[in-house]
């Protein structure tokens, strides 16, 4: 099912995403191209309608791209990585605000200078009286909703869960904007606009209801994961086992996590992304958290026996994407998590820097020093903050350098909070690592 | 912020050059395609009148599906009269369709029948879809009666409906005029 063979998600497969982007929405617009005239255009009423047109198709291709980035289909993860698509979705869901709100206005006054009528009138006679026009109208309303709790002064006062559960009304834009399309898109109403629209919309819901419904049942219908143990690592970190049936099966690899939901009480309507902190077995599943939250701190009281669903395995965090022969491993705080997984899948030689605030945050101790023995690796440890002497020493060009004399000869893993991240892959830079072998976790600590 | 920018710049400058790339002379975006008005004979005692197709259009008129049967069969024979007599509206009886015309969203042809002397009934189609076919045909209710008493090309306009009265008009006057030849 989830083929795991090597692939990359370099600036080359990037392109080609978005290469296909474009193409797709040229072909949307060259609807409009195809089956306008030339020379029809005549008056500002003419135009105005066009733009309206124009804007409308481009702004219903991208609601269904949206959709589409949003589907957790695994082959879209694998082709650009989950960093990749969510910065998509994020910078694409400002454009589609503006792309519908230039439609609704264009096509308004385009309508009021045609028929010559004041734009209110034309206006409400518009959103009353044409087919399908009250639920695309409900379907704005959606849409702006939505803009309004994602705007960052707004959001910020709100929860992650309850933000989250309210984004999700963004379904009901599709749902609610579905039919006016085509009882008035003049391009969409018959031949080939019509069956291309409903293609895309057709594509989209298959890909929505594989990533969102069928994969994650079959995976726990198969699995019936359930918490073997809750184990402290250290003061606030804590690790979960997680058992279930024919684990192998599940083809999870060292670097990659699942969005877990664990069904107790009050922790049940939350799912959360976590890494496997150990390299899958067939005994178990491990992660390992930093109780930050009421969220994490509720995941602490689990009793072993409780039933988990997961969603996964995703994310292209892997050993396999390296494309050098060595590694080098850097972990900060809770960051250790993927990279102490990792460590079991990467060749001997492999150099690990874990920078830890002080010696007691210092998690996995003994099973890094016992990796580092049985894998021939190398285990630094730096204790401070990041602005210590220290630690700024050793992420400094020279610092690293002096360390790892060949370190543009390896893949670099990164997993920590984003200072951190962001310092060292300014210094791998300026060591010349290529970006390609520069791996970052996709979360946003 | 500024990619968002970006985009939206890009996208009111594509915008702009489609709609200029497709720009035209400020007409009213009529043509006819059919060239001049087409008589269709009527035949004989046929209780039905559907208009003949019309030649040469792109676009494939819909003739709706008949006209009154009343209409035609007491049409009188107009053709079959060696000298026929002078008709009182000035109109010779029989089955009239007008040219397509086409006009921003499709295409437009009327069809008369002609009995004693008088437009007896008058149809229309559209080829066009989604919004333009309810808006047309909302207008072709609307133009009925208004032609019916009007007895010529010479009707008030539909508002919210300009091309399709545009294009209504000329099939219209087209068609009209071959009744008078």
């Amino acid at each position: 099912m989830r083929s795991l063979a090597p692939s990359r998600t370099g600036r080359g497969s990037r392109a080609v995403f978005a290469l296909v982007f474009w193409a797709l929405l040229g072909l949307s617009l060259a609807l409009w191209w195809f089956g306008t005239p030339a020379r029809s255009i005549g008056t500002a009423g003419d135009a105005l309608l066009a733009a309206g047109q124009i804007t409308g198709l481009a702004g219903g291709f991208v609601l269904l791209f949206q959709v589409l980035l949003m589907s957790r289909v695994s082959w879209l993860e694998r082709w650009i990585g989950a960093h990749s698509v969510l910065v998509w979705h994020r910078e694409l869901g400002g454009y589609l605000f503006f792309a519908v709100l230039t439609h609704i206005a264009t096509t308004i006054v385009a309508y009021s200078q045609l028929s010559q009528r004041p734009l209110l009138t034309q206006g409400w006679e518009m959103v009353t009286g044409w087919e399908d026009m009250l639920s695309a109208t409900a379907a704005t309303a959606v849409l702006v909703g939505i803009v309004v709790i994602s705007v960052r002064g707004v959001r910020r006062t709100m929860s992650y869960e309850t933000w989250y559960y309210l984004h999700l009304s963004a379904y009901l834009v599709v749902v609610l904007a579905y039919a006016h399309q085509f009882s008035s898109g003049q391009q969409l109403g018959a031949g080939f606009g019509r069956w291309y629209w409903i293609g895309l919309h057709a594509f989209v819901l298959g890909n929505l209801i594989w990533g969102r419904l069928i994969g994650p049942l079959v995976l726990n219908v198969r699995h019936r994961l359930r918490i073997l143990d809750v184990v402290e690592e250290a003061p606030g970190m804590v690790s979960l086992y997680i058992s279930g049936r024919r684990l192998p099966d599940l083809k999870a690899r060292a670097g990659q996590y699942f969005r877990w939901r664990f069904l107790s009480r009050g922790a049940w309507w939350q799912a959360h992304p976590f890494s496997l902190s150990a390299a899958p077995n067939h005994e178990w599943l491990r992660l390992t958290i930093k109780v930050v939250g009421d969220h994490t701190a509720a995941l602490q009281r689990l009793r072993p026996g409780t039933r988990v669903v997961a969603e996964g395995p995703s994310g292209v965090f892997t050993a396999d994407r390296s494309v050098k022969r060595s590694a080098l491993l850097i972990a900060g705080g809770s960051g250790i998590a993927p990279i102490r997984a990792l460590l079991e899948d990467l060749p001997s030689g492999t150099i690990l820097i874990y920078r830890a605030t002080t010696p007691a945050d210092i998690v996995f101790r003994r099973e890094l020093d016992w990796l580092a023995h049985e894998r021939r690796a190398y285990v630094w440890y730096v204790i401070g903050r990041r602005d210590d002497p220290g630690p700024r020493q050793l992420f400094s060009p020279h610092g690293m350098h002096k360390l790892i004399p060949d370190v543009a000869e390896r893949d670099v893993f990164l997993c920590g909070p984003p200072g951190l991240v962001a310092e060292s892959v300014r210094t791998l830079r300026r060591l010349r690592v290529r970006r390609r072998q520069i791996h970052v976790d996709p979360f946003e600590f | 912020m500024r990619r968002g920018l970006t985009a939206a710049a890009a996208t009111i400058a594509g915008t702009g050059l489609l709609i200029v790339a497709k720009l035209g002379p400020a007409q009213d975006g009529l043509a006819a395609t059919g060239g001049t008005a087409t008589e269709v004979p009527a035949i004989e005692g046929s209780a039905t009148a559907a208009p003949a197709t019309a030649p040469s259009t792109g676009a494939s008129p819909v003739p709706r599906p008949s006209l009154r049967p009343t209409a035609s069969a007491s049409a009188k024979p107009a053709k079959s009269a060696k000298a026929p007599p002078p008709p009182a509206g000035g109109l010779h009886d029989g089955t009239y369709a007008g040219p397509p015309v086409s006009e921003r969203y499709g295409s437009i042809k009327v069809t008369i029948v002609v009995s004693g002397g008088r437009i007896d009934d008058v149809a229309a189609s559209c080829s066009c879809s989604g919004r333009s076919r309810s808006i047309s045909d909302d207008a072709f209710a609307t133009l009925e009666p208004r032609v019916l008493s009007a007895q010529s090309a010479d009707v008030d306009s539909v508002s919210g409906a300009t091309y399709t009265y545009e294009a209504y008009k000329r099939s219209l006057a087209a068609a009209i005029s071959s009744a008078k030849a």
